[in-house]
């Protein structure tokens, strides 16, 4: 009896099978970024130019044209873990070494950043994860510091987040975003579900 | 028609049937009907090598032309791009399968690398923002899935690799829902594709980062995690069965011996909060271990002098690195070294010639 050949043996049928599972994997990519654009929360944010915004001082080394404009928050937004390294002037790069830095985002009408923090935030409060986070360096104070002990320590006024997954996302979407912020800030609206993000708009 | 042979062969052939024929070994009738078996495979001619040629610098061409332009390309169309390329390739393999079965092979080869390319493009040109295990992974299964229809079992130790690749990016990330299915299936591999040496060799190693992994992943102390491995290392050594028995054990004891290896560091039992000197107890630990390994060494295994010769190293760098002057150090050193390597090759000629008897 001749045995049944199925096309699962056929070499078309190998190929057909082949080549539509890996697209089917491939497409396996678009789960997470459909789970967050129907189940996230839905904020607005601002991105503007600080550096050429004229009520930001541009002498910090950070502040870069482009930057998005929820990155510049006050130290009374850190946690204990965090606000222990800005006050002993120390770099944020160990903590982001060894943890994760979350920036919790409120809903109103412009989002800001409320929180940051290195306990991972309840999934249904709206975060982002941070990309770098460094203090703005307070040359004043330290100057001031080393005229009166003799000794140099960092002294910070501020920290800047930085969002570059985010940045380049906007920057993908919006191709000419730095002739847009010439004009002034441009508003995004994002849905963000664990940390991550999906554009709406533009 | 006759089988493909190359002209050298073919008048090697002709000329061995010609000599036999002169010998009146054969008529030329026979003589004829041999050579009518064969055919002489079409060479290089110089229209053919143009055309290759023409053909891969258009292809260049294209390549170079979209890699340029990556950035103009809309995103849609990068997809279509990937797709298509991808399309290519397991087209081509299909094609090429009954004549040129090597090159069949060597496409669908491909066919995983740009996938796997895909992956990378795709998450970047869409901001998908997944993590990098998350990409490895899939393409680990992009590997199983073609391994398991082609039964080839290149793609299934390349999907090892890349499983090896998506737990080292899983690191300090909860991956044990990927994980322990994946693993699950490359170890049924060692059944699939008929328990090869090579298979299980990788599902082993693979075990053991696994493993590496979920101590780390739980903040498990150093020492403890060196005890856990040379435990295990020990057990699948000294465990007999008939399930590829030389490839655990050889796994087996490189763990161990890596595992003792840095047990042999005073810091690391200095861990334990009751232990004051780590010297009291990585010295005659080292000892220890040295003596086992040279039981093993006496029936005639080269893994564990290998590791000896590790450890001769490690402490004479240890000991005389700051006494010697470094010149001397590192004559001394490369002695060491010169003299282990023709131990060791003299040992495994020995071990050959006896296997051979």
């Amino acid at each position: 009896m001749k045995p049944i050949k199925t096309i699962w043996h056929s070499a078309l049928g190998k190929i057909l099978i082949s080549f539509f599972g890996l697209l089917l994997l491939l497409s396996t990519l678009t789960i997470i970024p459909l789970i967050t654009y129907f189940s996230g929360h839905e904020v607005t944010i601002r991105v503007a130019n600080v550096a050429e915004d004229s009520l930001r001082d541009p002498q910090f080394n950070y502040v870069q044209p482009g930057l998005v404009g929820l990155t510049d928050v006050d130290e009374s937004l850190l946690d204990a873990p965090l606000t222990d390294v800005y006050d002993d002037g120390d770099s944020f790069y160990s903590v982001l070494n060894e943890q994760t830095v979350y920036a919790l985002l409120d809903d109103v009408q412009i989002a800001t950043v409320t929180r940051v923090t290195v306990e991972r935030p309840e999934n249904d409060v709206p975060y982002l994860i941070v990309d770098d986070i460094y203090g703005r360096y307070d040359m004043e104070r330290t100057e001031d510091y080393y005229d009166e002990t003799g000794e140099w320590r960092q002294f910070y006024d501020g920290v800047e987040l930085n969002f570059s997954n985010l940045l380049n996302a906007i920057r993908n979407r919006v191709p000419d975003l730095n002739d847009q912020l010439s004009d002034g800030p441009v508003e995004i609206t994002v849905r963000v579900w664990r940390g991550r993000f999906v554009i709406v708009t533009p | 028609m006759g089988q493909k042979v190359s002209k050298r062969s073919f008048d090697l052939l002709d000329d061995v049937l010609t000599d036999a024929q002169d010998k009146a070994i054969i008529d030329s009738t026979q003589k004829k009907d041999v050579l009518a078996q064969v055919e002489v495979r079409k060479g290089l001619d110089f229209i053919r090598v143009l055309v290759s040629f023409g053909a891969i610098l258009i292809g260049l061409g294209v390549i170079l032309f979209i890699a340029g332009n990556w950035q103009a390309i809309s995103n849609p169309f990068k997809v279509v791009i990937i797709v298509t390329a991808l399309g290519l390739s397991m087209g081509a393999s299909y094609v090429t399968e009954k004549d040129r079965p090597l090159t069949s092979q060597a496409l669908l080869y491909l066919s995983v690398l740009i996938f796997g390319a895909g992956l990378f493009l795709i998450d970047l040109a869409y901001n998908f923002n997944l993590d990098p295990f998350v990409l490895n992974f899939v393409w680990a299964l992009a590997a199983l899935l073609l391994s398991s229809v082609y039964k080839d079992v290149i793609l299934f130790i390349f999907a090892h690799v890349l499983a090896f690749v998506f737990l080292v990016t899983g690191f300090e990330e909860n991956v044990f829902a990927y994980a322990i299915p994946l693993l699950g299936v490359l170890f049924a591999g060692n059944y699939y594709f008929g328990f090869r040496k090579i298979v299980t060799f990788g599902s082993l190693l693979l075990a053991q980062v696994f493993l590496l992994y979920t101590f780390d992943f739980f903040d498990l102390d150093p020492i403890y995690i060196s005890f856990i491995f040379l435990g295990e290392g020990l057990i699948l050594y000294n465990f007999k069965h008939h399930l590829n028995l030389e490839i655990f054990q050889f796994i087996g004891i490189a763990t161990a011996g890596v595992a003792a290896f840095s047990l042999t560091f005073r810091n690391l039992w200095e861990d334990l909060t009751f232990i004051d000197n780590g010297s009291f107890y990585a010295i005659p630990f080292s000892i220890a271990f040295t003596v086992y390994l040279f039981t093993l060494v006496s029936k005639k295994q080269i893994t564990p002098l290998i590791i000896i010769s590790a450890f001769i190293l490690r402490f004479y760098f240890d000991t005389f690195y700051e006494f010697l002057p470094r010149s001397l150090f590192f004559i001394l050193g490369g002695f060491i070294v010169l003299g282990m390597g023709i131990y060791i090759e003299r040992y495994r000629h020995e071990e050959v010639d006896d296997e051979a008897h």
